[in-house]
């Protein structure tokens, strides 16, 4: 492992890779014909995934740009913290516990805790605990906001006391039942991630 | 006035007086721990440099402190590395807003990843490497960058640069970030500094105060100590300290502790000797005010002269002034029961030997050392207290009831001991001299040159300091570049005009990494030179339309990049003064100070490969007007200056006590007689130290001086002519009590875990043996008639 004055360059990489896995990990392509009632059922549902396995498509729409960019890719998960998400380029991390390794090109170019970099920590905070079902964080640091019609639930996390400030403004996460469709982040200077997921591969199979 | 009563007086005003002196003392002692006290002051620049860095340079300011589990040993599996990554983090994080701590390094990425600095973030275009920065601006160059950061638009990298995206498009802020990177970093686990073996978490501290400054020392140490202790996480973990500021107050402490526990155990037996031979508590107590005089006296004196009173000053003072034990019983002996005012039958003897003593301390004195001065007088002044005390004070506070007890032991001892005549002597002389001569040769140098051996801190202590520094792979703090100008872009200019040799001695494999400041702080030169090649914004406008060709970037969302290049081409040089404040503000502190009028700029080197690399480096100096330092060598060069000046001066020292002597005896013979026993006791003690210890340092010669001021008494006294028997058997009897004890607490003193104690006790136990003895088998007077 290089040890020698990568890390300021690659740490960027973390963020939104971060971003990427965990908002893939409990998902799956078949809708439920009813919602979790709030967000406390929603939590108890997600919290039973174990492993899952998807193929995504995020797409970035930036203010600097006059273009949306798009990529593609696959992401594994599993219980509790290991994630391991690679674009088609290559490109992409694995992340065990708290410890993050970069990769580039097929191969692992960085590594570090995601703990040194508190805007990347609160916001793996975010996603961690809403996958692990952890409801009393996610109402401790951040403000939610949990709602559901026929057919999705969605729920906002939004920074309280600038835990997200810097890198982000709001999460929004839409689903279906135990399935994670979509995840939007909206940063703070207008610009949208937006990642949808097809389901591949999910333990225990019978959650829906 | 009735003689108890005139007593009773004398001893209230002179306890009096004490008392006042103690507490004046108390009040006014301000203790020191400095080393670099016992160096020269330094004739050249490069030794001025050197005292800089030793007394304060960056090592000087650094404390290394590791956290491992409880208990450690070789053979247990690595700490639960998480638990000690938690508490590493969080005892930095209590850290960090002390005053007295200027750095905390613990591995964690904090300037990496907090907000941008806005002086460094202005400048970068100035101070950026330049293919990041002022060579990106071309639209080739621009192109690429801007592609760059479009595939890191989309794929998410480099997120936390995306605020600044805008302005820094080239990613030059990044870059200058990364050129800011120490060259060497330790082995890092859960984003924080591990020792390879991954048993200990590392971090280390710069503390505002040099070591030498005590009481921040101490109340950071205290500090760090305690908020380890508050930490949940501390719970089955063990924090070690070291580096110069900790030593310096452990061995404060450890001075004390042991000085008080080795004065206790050696007071204890000269109160039991003395009890036994003079079987009065009275005089045991009477007994301890010389010394006390001389000490408060002493001590008195030199913080007033000094401000300050070395550590080593104080104990190694102490240990000189041991002689002045000798003088109570000396005059309980001879002037017990005779109702004499002062001690009249050997007042003559015991000024001269303190004479003669003081003479020889005042070669000490007689330095450019401060420490080795100190001690001088501390010495000399307490010694001619304490004489003088015994000799015009004692004798009036001896009961005139009191009587010397019967004793046998002197009478046997007279009997059975053989008289040796100075032709024994001389050959004896001899034969000590070819021995010493005989082992230096085979020894070679026989001079201690290793500043860190003169140190009070025990072996283990500094092997633990060197594992920590291995563990950390820290920079060989002990060699470096320097560079002496006027002002500050003169150094500068010279420290850039060596970055390219630097990076190529690097990549030889000869240098594992430097800190040149100019690496991130070009000259006031240079940064002129790149603002001249900033393009101004209507052109700059029109290359970044050029280098979009074909990407999406809206050419509007990037006026704040041109706005910071504009900004750029007008501003001022940066220089040090403005980080103040800053992030990087310690480190250039550190690197660039002002020395003499002028400026010193320092580039510690780290991973110096050998002698070919050493060649290197000094033909890389030379070509851009730097210095080559090695602190070690340089220390050396100076304690062996060092050596060599004492040395010069003892033979002066020796030729005074000689003269002083043969003025007071005017008897060739006496003389002789005299001088014999303390030749061939310091020969014989300085083969032996050299024997036992490989090499002699500044504190076994300071004994060694002990060991000749000792002697002279005994040879002085057991050589006084006199007709009466009981008068000879009384100075056997006094030399006797005076000597036993002494070699006794000596002995002691020689089994201290410290250094200086240790050589010291060895020192004088050895050659106040051989003095004992010598002087009673080559000294002692024939009775007249």
């Amino acid at each position: 492992m290089p040890r020698r004055g990568r890390h300021s360059v690659l740490l960027g990489h973390a963020a939104s890779l971060i971003f990427l896995g965990l908002s893939l990990c409990p998902t799956q392509s078949v809708a439920t014909s009813r919602q979790p009632v709030d967000a406390q059922a929603l939590m108890n549902l997600l919290g039973r995934v174990k492993r899952v396995e998807v193929a995504y498509q995020e797409t970035v729409e930036s203010t600097l740009i006059d273009i949306p960019l798009g990529t593609r890719g696959r992401l594994f998960y599993q219980a509790p913290a290991r994630i391991r998400r690679l674009s088609d380029q290559g490109d992409g991390f694995e992340l065990d516990g708290e410890r993050m390794r970069l990769i580039s090109s097929g191969r692992v170019v960085n590594e570090f805790m995601v703990s040194d970099i508190k805007p990347l920590e609160a916001m793996v905070g975010a996603l961690r605990a809403t996958f692990a079902g952890d409801l009393a964080t996610l109402q401790a640091n951040y403000q939610l906001d949990y709602q559901i019609d026929q057919t999705h639930w969605s729920l906002d996390i939004g920074s309280r006391e600038g835990a997200l400030s810097g890198l982000f403004e709001r999460i929004r996460i839409i689903g279906d039942g135990a399935t994670i469709e979509t995840i939007e982040i909206l940063e703070p200077n207008g610009d949208q991630r937006s990642l949808r997921m097809q389901l591949l591969a999910r333990e225990p199979v019978e959650i829906n | 006035m009735p003689t108890i009563t005139r007593r009773a007086v004398v001893l209230t005003v002179w306890l009096a007086g004490l008392a006042l002196l103690t507490v004046w003392n108390g009040l006014n002692l301000r203790l020191g721990t400095d080393l670099s006290q016992f160096l020269p002051p330094g004739a050249s620049q490069q030794d001025r440099v050197l005292l800089s860095q030793v007394r304060g340079g960056v090592a000087a300011r650094t404390l290394l402190l590791r956290i491992g589990g409880e208990p450690p040993t070789a053979t247990s599996a690595p700490g639960d590395t998480e638990a000690l990554a938690a508490a590493s983090r969080s005892l930095a994080a209590r850290l960090r807003g002390d005053d007295s701590v200027t750095q905390v390094i613990n591995g964690e990425l904090t300037l990496a990843t907090s907000a941008p600095d806005a002086v460094l973030f202005g400048y970068r275009y100035l101070i950026g490497p330049p293919d990041a920065c002022v060579d990106a601006l071309a639209a080739p160059a621009l192109h690429a960058a801007l592609e760059a950061r479009l595939a890191e638009l989309a794929s998410g990298v480099a997120m936390l640069d995306r605020p600044h995206l805008a302005a820094d498009p080239t990613a030059c802020y990044r870059q200058l970030l990364r050129s800011l990177l120490p060259s060497q970093v330790p082995n890092r686990q859960h984003g924080v500094w591990f020792s390879p073996d991954e048993r200990h978490a590392l971090l280390v501290v710069v503390t505002a105060a040099r070591a030498s400054d005590l009481a921040v020392q101490r109340r950071v140490v205290e500090r760090i100590r305690g908020d380890f202790a508050a930490l949940p996480q501390s719970a089955g973990l063990r924090l070690e300290l070291a580096g110069p500021g900790y030593f310096a107050v452990s061995s404060e402490q450890r001075i004390k502790t042991e000085t008080v526990a080795f004065s206790l155990g050696a007071n204890v037996i000269v109160v039991i000797i003395l009890a036994l031979a003079f079987r009065s508590t009275t005089l045991v107590l009477l007994g301890l005010l010389p010394l006390l005089s001389g000490v408060m006296v002493g001590t008195a004196l030199v913080s007033w002269l000094f401000g300050s009173v070395h550590g080593i000053t104080l104990a190694l003072g102490s240990t000189l002034l041991g002689v002045a034990m000798d003088y109570p019983v000396h005059v309980y002996a001879h002037v017990a029961g005779t109702g004499a005012s002062y001690a009249k039958p050997i007042w003559r003897t015991l000024l001269l030997g303190m004479t003669t003593t003081v003479l020889g301390y005042a070669a000490l004195a007689w330095t450019s050392l401060e420490g080795l001065s100190q001690l001088g007088i501390l010495a000399a002044a307490g010694l001619i207290t304490a004489a003088l005390t015994s000799c015009y004070l004692l004798p009036q506070l001896i009961p005139t009831s009191y009587r010397l007890p019967e004793q046998r032991w002197p009478v046997a001892l007279q009997a059975r001991l053989p008289h040796w005549s100075p032709r024994v002597g001389a050959w004896l002389l001899l034969a000590s001299l070819t021995g010493l001569g005989l082992v230096l040769l085979t020894q070679g140098s026989p001079w201690e040159t290793d500043l860190r051996r003169l140190s009070t801190v025990p072996a283990t202590e500094i092997e633990k300091d060197s594992a920590i520094r291995a563990q950390l792979g820290a920079s060989d703090v002990a060699r470096l570049l320097y560079a002496v100008a006027d002002d500050e872009a003169g150094v500068l200019e010279r420290l850039e005009a060596a970055l390219p040799d630097l990076r190529q001695l690097e990549a030889r494999g000869l240098l594992a990494g430097s800190d040149n400041l100019a690496r991130w702080l070009p000259s006031p030169g240079a940064q002129q030179a790149r603002q001249a090649a900033l393009p101004e914004r209507a052109s700059l406008a029109a290359t970044l339309a050029v280098a979009n060709a074909g990407l999406p970037f809206r050419l509007e969302r990037l006026a704040p990049f041109l706005d910071d290049v504009e900004r750029a081409r007008h501003l001022a040089p940066l220089r040090t003064a403005d980080l103040a404040n800053g992030p990087i503000s310690t480190r250039a502190a550190m690197l660039l100070q002002p020395f003499d009028g002028g400026w010193l700029g320092l580039v510690p080197l780290a991973g110096v490969n050998g002698e070919a690399a050493v060649t290197a480096l000094q033909a890389l100096a030379t070509r851009h007007r730097l210095q080559y330092l090695d602190l070690r060598q340089g220390t050396a060069g100076l304690l062996t200056g060092f050596f060599n000046t004492t040395l010069e001066k003892l033979p002066i020292a020796a030729l005074a006590i000689v003269l002083a002597l043969a003025l007071a005896l005017r008897d060739r013979s006496r003389l002789g007689r005299v001088l014999l026993p303390i030749s061939i006791a310091v020969a014989l003690t300085f083969m032996l130290l050299v024997l036992i210890h490989g090499k002699v340092n500044l504190f076994h010669l300071v004994s060694l001086i002990l060991v000749a001021g000792l002697n002279i008494d005994y040879s002085l006294f057991l050589d006084r002519p006199s007709s009466d028997a009981a008068e000879r058997l009384r100075t056997l009897f006094s030399v006797t009590v005076a000597a036993v004890p002494t070699f006794t607490a000596f002995g002691m003193l020689a089994l201290s875990a410290i250094p200086a104690l240790h050589s010291i006790g060895l020192t004088v136990a050895i050659g106040s043996f051989l003095a004992y003895a010598l002087s009673l088998l080559l000294a002692r007077a024939e009775p007249i008639g």
